[in-house]
């Protein structure tokens, strides 16, 4: 009973440590600045997906005015501007991988997002998404993965090394479908999310696959096979999956 | 000797910024000329801006070595928020320009929190400039050597001796199983490995033999610097030593065992900092700068090249494209380097060809109590106060100056001081900081009389 107490009491405290993070000075535009967005993507991030953080703090006005556009526009409160399925989803990829871009610089662009620094960057620390409040966490299992297309994980970045490839341009509703096939593909043939250890008779694999087992299972009826219909060569279905530890450190150039 | 009197010394302020148009190389060139101190051996204002700034991110030690320069308040005072040590990375690449030299210092810096410590390596090679570890190496683990070497860093300065008292280690021979450790735990990372020794009557027997050590691990360490004991502050040594560059020089070349001209090539003023540089062949020492005239004609010719300290290939391969776009250079070059190859062909053969290089440096630190104005006005070694750059020595005359003072911040778009005593953001600026010195943070002589640095200066 004590226990209980205390974790409430705890659970309580650490919800009223919620903060609000205000959005960026910048005047939200009218329309989407996309543009701004892919200019931020093909200036500070290289092929590898890293982010040269210290030039964008420098030169950040692309990506306030995108992020100050995705505080207050939204398919929720703005449901005209995204008609299609394609637009929703490819409006959420960008807002999410925008808004961990801003929320590095904002944290002061730490090396690693340690357990705290992911607890306050995951959840503590609230942005807007179209007006809504909610935490980075909340966006990403109560709106964006509720879209139900498991191929969103190989396109969603919270700029941490383990995360997938970060492309140099953004997802656009008109190519999403080939996009998102692509980062599929582009994830599985990356050594750090899939290897098979035949001394070993295991495979390993990225932590997502872990995390977020129940969106490839709708689609798939194994892991396994989920894989293999991304990866360059086929992923032995008798090896039992062994889940890579997430690297935490920040992408750094 | 022209020495600055205590009010000079309490007057001299840091440098302000060039006036537009003046380039930081043009502006090092004319303080040499004034200085007299422009020869063709001179790098400062042909090769470089500045020799290099010291970056201090902590005034915190985890040891209390007989001739620090840190002040009598460093171990009270909390570490400068981050946001601040940015500001004066920002502030040396102002001043001097991509390709500086930072010597990331203390205190010891890796006593500054980890990531804090690789964000600003990080952050001073996103502004293109050199990234140096000062360290005395304890807290410096292979990991976090690791670590530095993926955010940027370039060079790790070890600094080991007798004069920082290590339990366990009474010769300079003994403290070589120290030094062999860091040098392990840098070996195969992209990064130039130095060493600083401070020379004083307690080691100065033990240099030459110092000196072998460095040449029988050249595969390492490219560099063994050596600083001359000097009363900078808060040391217990107070009396300026007998040991002298020139002594010093000569305790290189015994244990070298090789004539080494220290003259050819230098940064700043010449009483300050002397330079060789030896080419190791089968464990004996080759002067590089044997043709003083030769090396000038060459230092004024490859001033706008850069070279990769941490990549020899990539060094080397610099060197040979400039020589072959320059056939006149590379005649002399190669038949200079034909009749050296000749004299030591037995060593080359032993080597079966492999050679390596060693620098060597020898910092002469001003007292405290006695700064030559015109070593001042040369210095090519700079510390980033919150104002700007200032001479090393005369920053050491008055440090608490620079450190008991408020920082201040822009936080959430309100303006807030760190106070450095407390450690704490407030509001107001804070009127005057001092500390009192306890047991506790006590190091050095504040351990055993409560006299100032400024109080030392004015006798």
């Amino acid at each position: 009973m004590k226990l209980i107490a205390t974790l409430i009491t705890v659970a309580f405290i650490v919800a009223g440590c919620a903060t609000i993070q205000p959005a960026p000075d910048a005047k939200p535009p009218e329309t989407q600045p996309i543009d701004a967005w892919a200019r931020v993507l093909e200036r500070f991030v290289d092929d590898r997906g890293y982010v040269d953080f210290y030039g964008l703090q420098r030169d950040r006005a692309d990506l306030d005015r995108y992020v100050a556009w995705v505080y207050d526009v939204g398919p929720n409160n703005r449901p005209g501007l995204f008609p299609s399925y394609d637009d929703k989803l490819a409006y959420h990829i960008n807002a999410y991988n925008a808004l961990a871009m801003w929320k590095i610089l904002k944290a002061g662009i730490p090396e690693e997002l340690g357990p705290w620094a992911r607890f306050s960057f995951f959840w503590r620390d609230r942005v807007e998404v179209g007006g809504k409040r909610m935490s980075l966490y909340a966006y990403e299992n109560e709106v964006i993965r509720r879209l139900n297309e498991p191929r969103i994980h190989f396109g969603l970045n919270c700029m941490a090394r383990g995360c997938p490839r970060l492309p140099r341009e953004p997802f656009r509703a008109e190519t999403l479908d080939a996009q998102i096939e692509r980062e599929a593909r582009q994830f599985f043939s990356e050594q750090r999310n899939l290897r098979v250890n035949h001394r070993e008779g295991k495979t390993y694999t990225s932590a997502i696959l872990n995390w977020f087992e129940e969106d490839f299972l709708a689609h798939a009826p194994s892991l396994i096979a989920y894989i293999n219909r991304y990866a360059p060569q086929p992923v032995p279905n008798d090896y039992p999956l062994e889940f890579i530890p997430y690297d935490w450190r920040v992408a750094h150039q | 000797m022209d020495y600055l009197t205590a009010e000079e010394v309490r007057a001299w302020q840091p440098y302000p910024l060039a006036p537009d148009g003046v380039t930081p190389r043009k502006r090092a060139r004319r303080r040499m000329e004034l200085t007299g101190q422009w020869a063709p051996w001179q790098a400062l204002g042909r090769r470089m801006a500045i020799g290099c700034v010291a970056l201090e991110i902590t005034q915190r030690c985890n040891l209390d070595c007989t001739y620090c320069y840190l002040s009598e308040s460093s171990e009270a005072l909390k570490d400068i928020p981050i946001e601040e040590v940015f500001r004066r990375v920002d502030m040396i690449f102002e001043h001097y320009g991509a390709g500086t030299g930072v010597q990331v210092t203390g205190g010891d810096p890796t006593l500054r929190k980890r990531d804090e410590l690789l964000q600003i390596v990080r952050y001073i090679k996103s502004k293109d400039m050199r990234a140096s570890l000062f360290t005395n190496g304890i807290k410096a683990t292979r990991s976090l050597l690791e670590a530095l070497c993926e955010a940027g860093l370039e060079d790790v300065a070890f600094h080991v001796d007798l004069t920082q008292r290590r339990k366990g280690y009474n010769t300079e021979a003994e403290l070589n199983a120290v030094r062999q450790a860091y040098i392990e735990r840098a070996r195969g990372l992209p990064l130039s490995v130095f060493f600083n020794t401070t020379a004083y009557p307690g080691n100065f027997h033990e240099l030459p033999a110092l000196v072998r050590f460095f040449i029988a691990n050249c595969d390492v360490v490219r560099l063994c610097s050596f600083q001359l004991g000097a009363d900078t502050g808060r040391g217990v040594q107070r009396q300026r030593v007998t040991v002298s560059a020139e002594t010093v020089l000569a305790a290189i070349q015994e244990g070298a065992q090789a004539k080494l001209n220290f003259g050819a090539a230098s940064a700043g003023h010449s009483a300050c900092n002397r330079y060789a540089y030896g080419i190791v062949c089968n464990g004996r020492v080759y002067d590089f700068y044997g043709d003083p005239a030769f090396v000038h004609k060459m230092l004024a010719a490859t001033a706008h090249l850069k070279f990769d300290r941490a990549d020899k290939r990539r060094a080397v391969a610099t060197m040979i494209d400039f020589l072959l776009r320059n056939p006149r250079l590379l005649a002399g070059f190669a038949s200079r380097a034909a009749k050296a190859a000749w004299s030591g062909r037995r060593d080359l053969l032993a080597a079966k060809g492999k050679v390596g290089k060693l620098s060597f440096f020898v910092h002469n630190f001003m007292d405290a109590c006695q700064l030559d104005r015109e070593r001042a006005e040369a210095c090519s070694f700079m510390v980033m106060t919150p104002q700007g750059p200032m001479s090393m020595c005369v920053h050491n005359a008055k440090r608490d100056d620079y450190l008991l003072v408020p920082a201040m911040l822009k936080k959430e778009h309100k303006v807030m001081f760190f106070n450095p005593v407390t450690g704490r953001l407030q509001a107001d600026k804070p009127d005057k900081l001092a500390v009192t010195v306890t047991r506790k943070n006590a190091r050095g002589r504040a351990g055993k009389t409560s006299q100032t640095s400024a109080e030392h200066i004015s006798k």
